[in-house]
């Protein structure tokens, strides 16, 4: 069954993790 | 009548935890300290290609040694955002570093996979027979399985505790060969700074291994507890009451905690339960479903027996709802247990606020402790809606599960700006409940949930 992300708050944490990670990564890479 | 939460119902919890953008902020630098370890040391890249290949790696492996430190049950963490949501975030996570770790060896030479495939994989293979990239292809595989396993765990017929041993056995492997790897072949980790960085994280996902597999139930040891009573409430629901030798469990209403029986508290096989007593008394009582594993031997345990309790843990307790006026209780199955708690520990306070419990159930006989709901009706200012899908004959409460359709006609008959939401049950009706209350404009910040069944 779906889960709803809106109330999911590990996924709302990990999103935020993630897109942070992906943003360092891409200075990282472009250095 | 409306008020507010008196103080003695407020939380007994005084420990430093870190709230939603504490943990983010730690994690992330963690995650992020290899990047600024390797620009500071490395600040020209050396290709996008090869750059990528490295990041993947370095994010990854951090991320790796972070999943010990999150399965860690530590209430700096997990103490106010809830230890269920900890461990969905380490479920999660393993996702991504799985995919960036097992993909970074392919990264590296991907520019010649288009000009000369032939050369890119004879180049992969060569390089996996090399004995200094031993370590690094062994921690790969091993973290194929590691993941092969955890996520086919509902459909391996596994005991827990042989997959939970297994898990661990591996996930140190994983991480012993990574850091091996990491020192021997990283180019950017033979950096001093980014070494002892590795050197120091990895000690730290090991030690908590060992926190919690020797250390906590060493601490255990001098708090044992006693199997006081288990009674059969209603069909596969049992309630089980235990008594300290030494001091109670200082806990806050609804929250948990991991049960294990046997002689010593070094068995891996715990399950987690949620207290359905009130705070403030020696003897806990649990209310427990026989669902397989440990659960469905829950009849056969004897007044007497040891017993070894983690806790308390989780999120799911009236400190959210400190400034509600209405507090509203969403119960399924024996999700009643933490419910249960909290409308005991707001009607021994004096609690004047508005509660309505909504319990869900199969069939009549699966509301349980029904005498216990309805003892506190004369102390409470409490509306119980009971809902069952198999009703008897002549049933005059709600029918059906609990879903929109079933729910909406309950919950809009209060103001739904002043209202705190708790939902626990099962999967299926916490995920079909919290649409209902999508429908009826609830943000998400007024709902509390936990389960504890994930993917």
């Amino acid at each position: 069954m779906p889960r709803p992300v809106f109330q999911d708050r590990a996924v709302r944490m990990f999103a935020i993790i993630a897109a942070a990670i992906a943003v360092a990564m891409l200075a990282f890479v472009l250095r | 009548m409306t008020g507010s939460a008196p103080e003695s119902a407020r939380s007994t919890c005084t420990c430093a935890a870190l709230g939603v953008a504490g943990i983010v902020g730690a994690y992330l630098s963690l995650a992020l300290a290899p990047f600024a370890l390797a620009a500071i040391t490395a600040p020209q890249g050396s290709g996008v290609a090869a750059e990528l290949g490295s990041g993947l790696a370095l994010a990854g492996y951090a991320m790796l040694l972070m999943q010990f430190l999150l399965t860690g049950r530590f209430r700096t963490i997990g103490g106010r955002v809830g230890i269920d949501v900890i461990l969905r975030l380490h479920q999660i996570a393993a996702r991504m570093l799985t995919v960036m770790v097992l993909l970074h060896p392919f990264v590296y030479g991907l520019p010649r996979l288009f000009s000369d495939p032939a050369a890119y994989w004879s180049s992969l293979a060569r390089m996996t027979m090399m004995p200094a990239f031993a370590s690094g292809v062994a921690a790969w595989l091993l973290l194929v399985a590691l993941m092969a396993m955890a996520l086919l765990r509902p459909r391996l017929a596994i005991p827990y505790e042989c997959w939970r041993a297994s898990h661990g056995i591996l996930a140190v492997l994983i991480a012993l060969a990574g850091l091996h790897h990491a020192l021997a072949v990283g180019g950017l980790s033979a950096a001093p700074a980014l070494r002892w960085f590795w050197i120091a994280l990895a000690a730290l996902a090991l030690y908590t291994l060992f926190h919690s597999y020797v250390v906590r139930p060493w601490l255990q040891l001098r708090d044992p507890w006693r199997i006081a009573e288990v009674r059969a409430l209603g069909p596969a629901r049992w309630l089980v009451a235990l008594e300290p030798d030494n001091r109670p469990l200082a806990f806050d209403a609804g929250q948990f905690a991991w049960l294990k029986v046997g002689p010593h508290p070094f068995s891996l096989r715990e399950n987690p339960f949620s207290i359905v007593s009130a705070p403030g008394a020696r003897r806990i009582e649990f209310l427990i479903r026989e669902a397989g594993d440990f659960t469905s031997t829950v009849g056969t345990l004897e007044p007497g027996a040891r017993a070894w309790l983690d806790g308390p843990h989780g999120a799911f307790t009236l400190r959210a709802a400190m400034d509600a006026k209405r507090i509203v209780l969403l119960a399924g199955g024996v999700g009643l247990a933490p419910c249960l708690s909290m409308l005991r520990a707001a009607a021994s306070a004096g609690d004047l606020r508005q509660y309505h419990l909504v319990f869900g159930n199969r069939c009549e006989d699966q509301i349980v402790p029904r005498d216990a709901l309805e003892a506190l009706a004369p102390s409470l200012n409490l509306k119980v809606d009971y809902v069952l899908s198999e009703p008897p004959a002549g049933w005059t409460g709600a029918v059906g599960q609990m879903t929109p359709q079933t729910l909406l006609p309950l919950l809009r008959s209060g103001d739904v700006a002043g209202t705190v939401y708790y939902l626990c049950g099962p999967p299926p009706m916490v995920t079909a409940s919290l649409r209902a209350l999508a429908a009826l404009g609830v943000p998400a910040s007024r709902i509390v949930t936990e389960r504890f069944d994930y993917d």
